[in-house]
């Protein structure tokens, strides 16, 4: 009975996110869209080169489309419960807090990811390109890592405005900036470009696939990411855990 | 109508399995050091070797997979098939310019009088190098002319069928179930 | 006790809404909860439904707190002046999800026939009017089986033959199910009419608390209101100042009746102390 009920209260976060059309918009868009990493793993000789640029985001139109879903979810969906109060509705299920907090950042956040890994990995295996796992993982870190920063943003800011302005700016310039410091400390082979991966580790996935040298510090980016992300929602996790209506 | 999730899964599989990139792309690649080019199953790839000089006879050595192919005088034309094709020059047959000094005479008879001048010339004469190391790059131009979405087809098919037939299935279930409760 | 408030505290930014709030509501009652704007009777309502968490104190709802408590949560339902759920959804959505959710889909059709919302079904949450809003509220209550109602303002944004519905509807619940009612409104000519109990606050501290016919009986020198056919006669009988149909005049009602009795005027209506002067009485104005 009580697995049910969980259940039902589920179905009705998910159903609030993904009305008919979304899926059977978004999910199709996401699995064609792909043909552009056969258009630029040919473009590009069929080196990694190619794939390299297919996979970042804003250019891979599935992995901007995923994003931006989540982004929707977050602000304009429970952002929007919470800003207009109809948040009230969910916090008066039978349900503890910390339950609606999964149910709503498994819908929010959890399955757009889903969407897109996999119509990534079904195209993969159909097209049989060899993308490396690594701009799977790569991806995935980095999805986490700005989803997170919006969601702690959405929580702390009353307004959709001020949190859609903030995330934009706080996530362009991360990324913006830290390409260009990634590029200029590869150039200058400066000791602080480690710090630089963790805001834009494509500048240096592009400069490994040109160079053929392997850039190992990526990696500090890719953990340091995981470990921004993880406190990042724990902080969310509290603040909707105390939040009051 | 109502559309399910799966009919346009389904939909977007069978387009995908249809489609292909058939505007040519071309590249040109300068080789003096192996150069060598994955070529994937679903790719239509075809490739000319060109030498770079006019004054140059350039011998490529071809590895396909590991194993030489041929070694074919340039320029040369060939279909490149699913594998890892590897280019480098053989030979460079060029002809160089080479001076030597002679010694020339000249005989004049000049009223009843034979001189005799007896100087030294350099003379020009050509000889044919060949060498290993090859001077001049060569060019390698490769054309991809056409390049299918999914190299699985026929899993896509009937991956695409089956989600179709899935849904019209389920949609009918729906439909009875929504008479019903009427 | 339904629920049980002991020494409630709650401040806002440093500002003290609640300062040592005391009341019960027992099973069974309908109790009115009344105060004047910005007294504290919605953040009481807030903590006691698990939207605000207390300061200090003690907040027991069916014995226990209600902060992030789904066993408490399943046992009330909370009624606003306006329906707070996402608008988007449609009637019928609403109620079924509700009905998935605690597992009472064969109930909801005969609520909603019950109800008269069946030709309402497909309209969405922000197409309702007001009244509808609110009955569609009480269905959802209803789906669930709360055993406490709590109602802040519910009848604010209704016409009268809305409310007079509403009231019913509180009414017939409590006495065939037995329903807890913990009502606030500023329309205190009705809720007088339906309340068992009441808890007056003030300025965040409870002014009086218990029976409804003890509120009023504590008023002090009764204001009796009387409308009669001959109102320049009966002023000059009786004393007292003319407010609209009404005379409103100061004593005890028996002398009153006995003395447009005798000058032969006729009494059209006549109302004792009220819930509103009960209201200005523990309200302090």
């Amino acid at each position: 009975m009580m697995r049910s009920r969980s259940f039902q209260i589920f179905r009705v976060i998910f159903k609030e996110r993904y009305r008919q059309p979304t899926l059977e918009l978004v999910i199709p868009t996401m699995l064609v869209s792909n043909i552009f990493i056969t258009a630029f793993y040919a473009r590009g000789l069929f080196n990694t080169y190619g794939l390299v640029l297919a996979f970042i985001p804003l250019i891979s139109v599935s992995e901007t489309l995923a994003f931006a879903l989540a982004l929707r979810n977050i602000i304009f969906v429970t952002g929007d419960h919470i800003y207009r109060g109809s948040i009230i509705s969910f916090i008066m299920m039978p349900i503890k807090r910390i339950s609606l907090f999964f149910f709503t950042y498994f819908c929010d956040i959890v399955l757009p990811y889903l969407f897109w890994l996999f119509t990534t990995e079904l195209y993969i295996l159909l097209s049989g390109i060899p993308v490396p796992q690594y701009l799977i993982l790569v991806y995935t870190v980095g999805y986490f890592f700005t989803e997170n920063i919006i969601l702690l943003t959405a929580l702390s800011f009353k307004s959709g405005g001020i949190v859609t302005l903030l995330s934009g700016t706080i996530l362009g310039i991360l990324f913006i900036f830290g390409g260009i410091a990634g590029y200029y400390g590869i150039m200058t082979n400066s000791p602080l470009t480690p710090i630089a991966t963790i805001s834009n580790p494509y500048v240096f996935l592009i400069y490994e696939a040109i160079s053929q040298k392997q850039v190992t510090y990526l990696n500090v980016g890719i953990y340091s990411e995981v470990i921004i992300s993880l406190i990042l929602f724990f902080v969310s996790l509290q603040k909707f855990r105390i939040m009051e209506v | 109508m109502k559309f399910g999730l799966l009919t346009t899964i389904g939909l977007s599989l069978l387009v995908l399995s249809l489609l292909s990139i058939n505007s040519p792309i071309h590249s040109y690649v300068s080789i003096s050091n192996p150069y060598s080019i994955k070529i994937p199953n679903i790719a239509y790839v075809n490739a000319r070797l060109l030498e770079n000089n006019s004054n140059v006879t350039v011998y490529a050595k071809l590895v396909h997979n590991g194993n030489v192919e041929n070694i074919v005088k340039l320029p040369y034309y060939l279909e490149l098939t699913p594998g890892i094709w590897e280019f480098s020059i053989y030979n460079e047959t060029f002809p160089i310019t080479l001076t030597k000094v002679i010694n020339a005479t000249v005989v004049n008879k000049s009223n009843g009088i034979v001189y005799v001048y007896e100087y030294q010339k350099i003379e020009k004469y050509q000889e044919i190098v060949t060498t290993k190391n090859a001077t001049y790059p060569i060019a390698l131009e490769v054309t991809i002319y056409k390049v299918n979405i999914l190299q699985y087809k026929t899993i896509a098919e009937i991956l695409g069928v089956l989600l179709l037939f899935i849904d019209i299935i389920l949609l009918a279930f729906r439909f009875i179930r929504d008479n019903h409760k009427l | 006790m339904t629920i049980e408030v002991e020494n409630l505290q709650k401040k806002f930014d440093d500002k003290a809404v609640l300062k040592g709030v005391s009341f019960t509501v027992r099973r069974g009652s309908i109790t009115g909860f009344i105060g004047p704007n910005g007294a504290g009777k919605t953040t009481t309502i807030k903590i006691l439904a698990g939207l605000l968490r207390k300061d200090t104190g003690k907040v027991k709802v069916f014995g226990e707190d209600p902060w992030d408590n789904p066993k408490v949560i399943e046992m009330i339902s909370v009624i606003f002046t306006n329906l707070i759920h996402p608008q988007e959804n449609t009637v019928g959505e609403y109620l079924r999800d509700l009905g998935n959710i605690y597992g009472k889909r064969e109930i909801i059709n005969y609520l909603i026939d019950e109800f008269k919302l069946t030709s309402h079904l497909n309209k969405k949450l922000y197409q309702l009017s007001s009244g509808l809003a609110q009955r569609v509220q009480l269905v959802a209550a209803l789906i669930k089986e709360a055993e406490l109602i709590i109602a802040d303002e519910p009848t604010a944004n209704l016409d009268p033959s809305f409310r007079m519905e509403f009231y019913e509807i509180v009414k017939r619940l409590n006495r065939k199910n037995d329903v807890t009612f913990f009502i606030s409104s500023h329309i205190l000519s009705e809720l007088e009419k339906v309340i068992t109990d009441v808890v007056f606050i003030n300025d965040g501290r409870i002014s009086y608390t218990g029976k409804m016919n003890q509120a009023l009986s504590g008023v002090g020198e009764e204001e009796i209101y009387v409308m009669v056919n001959d109102s320049e006669r009966a002023l000059k009988v009786l004393g007292g100042i003319l407010e609209g149909p009404y005379i409103k005049v100061k004593g005890k009602l028996r002398e009153i009746v006995d003395k447009l009795d005798d000058s032969g005027i006729e009494i059209i209506s006549i109302r004792r102390s009220s819930l509103d002067d009960a209201f200005k009485k523990f309200s302090n104005i």
